[in-house]
């Protein structure tokens, strides 16, 4: 059991310095892909809930010790997102096919950036030296690329899983044109 | 029937606030310390990696302007090497006369290594690559304020955040960053240069007297605690003045390459 324990902590360390030192110093839409939101979204699909939250609280537990926000900040979005996915996997993504993880990773994203968004400008108000975001061209047009690099990390995990294991295929289900 | 799982969600966010007011009490920082401590000198390896794609891509940006560049820069070298000479006799005077008056020399300082491990400061859409993030922290004597040089000690930020092993610089195009610098003109005008829109940095509220000039040099200006005069910001780049306005601006274009940084020095304070 604390071998497994070992096992995930690690993965999930390895995911986080991938997003924090990696990919958000790449140049252009790279910097705004959210791997973490696509790792936690595979993570509920192929265990279940329970698991998937304590990844939720180890990804928010690291995120909140490596960025400068209140502690707490990312846990808690981390949980909310989510509970979301959760839903909307239980009850209208039900069929788990590609199509469908890429619509939950694309509605997660939304959801992630509104509850970040209206966070950080709470935050603004009670620290003057914050610069609050504001919803300007430039923040669209980086929400528009972060929905796409998410969606595509989506797609080429999802083709790597396929390709790399035999029994996914009965989760994932791929139809194919006869 | 629509399934909403209450149960869960209740026992993990009372595990949420626990955490969070044990970190607020201090018992996990420990915990974090050890976190920050072992995962610095890996997420340095991997912005290694990071930063040389960053690079790459904005040196091809670039190329274009590069050979422009190249004459420009040509010729400065030219005109630098013709004041050397004089700089050289004036630095000997310089020490000389140091030395009778046993004058302390109030710029130098101790200097604090770090490597970048990160930029950004928050994860999401909304965030801005204008901080980088380095593996030094509070622990290590550092705190709010503080500037923060590059290798050829040319000033690129400051720090606005510290945590134990951690510590964010507002680079010198972060709407974040407010510096007190001077220009070497004539009339040694101060002012405060701030980041603009994560590309330039600007000096507001310049008197109109005050004759500014296109590569003039940009310097600290020591009026801020913990941050000598004397270091080099950058270089005037563009005036604006208006004979209808009360006030000049200036552009200044930093000498440092905020793009390209892997290893800076932190001033400690006195």
């Amino acid at each position: 059991m604390y071998y497994k324990l070992i096992i995930h902590a690690i993965i999930l360390l390895l995911c986080f310095w991938f997003q924090r030192s990696f990919l958000e110093v790449l140049p252009g839409w790279f910097s705004d892909t959210n791997f973490i939101l696509v790792i936690l979204a595979y993570v509920l699909l192929v265990t279940d809930m329970k698991k998937a939250l304590w990844w939720a609280i180890g990804f928010g537990i690291i995120s909140d010790v490596f960025y400068f926000l209140p502690f707490g900040h990312y846990l808690a979005i981390f949980i909310i997102i989510l509970c979301l996915m959760d839903f909307l996997l239980s009850n209208l993504l039900t069929d788990r096919s590609l199509y469908s993880i890429v619509a939950l990773v694309l509605v997660s994203t939304l959801a992630f950036e509104a509850v970040n968004f209206t966070a950080m400008r709470f935050y603004a108000l009670f620290s003057p030296s914050e610069s609050a975001a504001a919803v300007s061209l430039t923040y669209l047009s980086s929400l528009l690329s972060g929905l796409v690099m998410n969606g595509a990390a989506t797609a080429g995990i999802f083709y790597i899983f396929n390709q790399a294991t035999q029994s996914f295929k009965p989760v994932f289900i791929n139809k194919k044109r006869r | 029937m629509i399934k909403i799982r209450f149960k869960n969600i209740s026992k993990y966010g009372a595990v949420l606030v626990l955490l969070v007011f044990l970190h607020y009490v201090g018992i996990l920082g420990p915990v974090e310390s050890l976190v920050q401590r072992i995962s610095s000198p890996l997420m340095y390896q991997i912005y290694g990696v990071g930063s040389f794609f960053r690079s790459r891509y904005y040196e091809q940006n670039d190329i274009a302007g590069l050979s422009n560049k190249n004459r420009i820069l040509e010729a400065q070298v030219r005109a630098l090497t013709a004041g050397q000479a004089e700089m050289i006799k004036y630095k000997e005077e310089n020490e000389r006369l140091r030395g009778m008056i046993s004058f302390f020399d109030e710029n130098k300082g101790k200097y604090l290594p770090s490597n970048v491990i990160s930029r950004s400061d928050h994860l999401g859409t909304a965030n801005d690559d204008q901080s980088i993030i380095i593996d030094k922290g509070s622990d290590d004597g550092l705190k709010d304020g503080l500037a923060v040089l590059d290798h050829e000690g040319n000033v690129v930020g400051k720090i606005s955040d510290t945590k134990e092993k951690i510590s964010r610089v507002d680079l010198l195009t972060s709407s974040r960053c407010k510096l007190a610098v001077s220009v070497v003109n004539a009339e040694r005008t101060i002012g405060v240069a701030k980041g603009e829109l994560g590309l330039t940095t600007r000096i507001d509220f310049i008197p109109q007297t005050e004759i500014l000039h296109k590569e003039d040099l940009v310097l600290t200006s020591g009026l801020e605690i913990d941050i000598p005069r004397g270091l080099s910001v950058g270089r005037i780049d563009q005036v604006n003045k208006e004979s209808n306005e009360l006030w000049q601006d200036a552009y200044i274009r930093p000498i440092s390459n905020l793009n390209d940084l892997s290893i800076v020095s932190v001033i400690l304070p006195r």
